[in-house]
């Protein structure tokens, strides 16, 4: 029997804040979206694991990195994922320019991220503007190097390895990964926060 | 309502071709468009615009307040609204209290975007 845990203060915060991507990510797109359980403590080298669905693990991706202060983001998106939401957003206000899927990427990941961002600020009583992401369309192999330097980057000397936490919001034929870092500043804010 | 003239400071081609065209359905123009603190600010004295719209998630390090406080020191009179995805009320906060008229959370309606730029330009 596979017996869910009940998750974590930051888990939960995490899986709050997804809903609220949710909630943005339907208002871009008018595909039926769902938020699957948040997975956390997620060894970084498992977090693409089955991504894309029916994949063979070689396709190209898009992902958005993002750096805050004591933690980072990856959403990370399929092919077909990218190009679907950049067809929704262009004709969701009648466009008909040239946008290239890193550009409509790097926007849409931009409010997801916020979403979850907001929630933990709030939660924490922190305040920060999310810089503008770094987008790229590489490999798998490639993005969960990217991962593995964040990781390293964002473990202080002495600290505990930063939380990963895994978000998926699903359609029928597509999925947004957001994968989500936090330092233990961040960790021990939501436990603060929670007394 | 007197047709507005904005200046639109956006990174992202995405949303600022979005936000181009949401002034031209409601009637307005965008007159030009930044990207960072010393371009803004010289084009903002350069066209005087009615409104300014403004992201926070700026590339290269740009920090959207700074942007905001160097247009108000331009000019106090500024009308700059803020369009962002950030949703966070201590940042919302800041913001207004450093001067920005406005604030629209990212995605949001064309209708959204009128209202709220027409009250801005009326003021």
């Amino acid at each position: 029997m596979n017996v869910r845990r009940e998750p974590p203060p930051l888990a939960a915060l995490v899986q709050r804040g997804a809903s609220q991507a949710l909630e943005r990510l339907s208002k871009i797109s008018p595909l039926a979206w769902r938020l699957e359980p948040v997975d956390w403590d997620v060894p970084p080298q498992d977090a693409l694991y089955m991504v894309p669905r029916g994949g063979t693990g070689l396709e190209k991706l898009f992902g958005s990195a993002f750096s805050m202060p004591g933690a980072a983001v990856l959403a990370v998106f399929s092919e077909s994922t990218a190009a679907s939401l950049t067809q929704n957003v262009l004709s969701s206000y009648g466009s008909t320019s040239m946008i290239t899927e890193t550009q409509a990427v790097g926007e849409i990941s931009n409010i997801l991220v916020n979403a979850i961002g907001g929630v933990l600020a709030d939660a924490c009583k922190f305040s920060f503007f999310l810089p503008a992401p770094d987008v790229f369309h590489a490999t798998k192999t490639d993005l969960l190097e990217k991962l593995r330097h964040a990781v390293i980057q964002l473990q202080g000397p002495g600290q505990k390895p930063p939380n990963l936490s895994r978000v998926s919001l699903r359609s029928a034929d597509f999925e947004c990964v957001l994968l989500v870092l936090l330092g233990e500043s961040w960790i021990e804010a939501v436990a603060k926060a929670k007394r | 309502m007197n047709r507005l003239r904005a200046l639109v400071v956006e990174d992202n081609e995405l949303a600022r071709d979005m936000i181009a065209k949401m002034f031209a359905m409601a009637g307005h123009e965008m007159v030009a468009h930044c990207t960072g603190l010393d371009d803004t600010l010289e084009t903002y004295r350069k066209l005087k615009p009615d409104l300014v719209t403004l992201d926070l998630s700026l590339g290269e390090g740009v920090d959207g307040l700074k942007v905001l406080k160097g247009i108000l020191a331009a000019d106090p009179k500024a009308k700059v609204v803020i369009l962002s995805a950030n949703i966070q009320k201590d940042a919302r906060e800041r913001l207004l209290q450093a001067g920005a008229k406005g604030f629209l959370t990212k995605p949001f309606t064309i209708k959204d975007f009128t209202t709220l730029i027409e009250q801005v330009g009326s003021l």
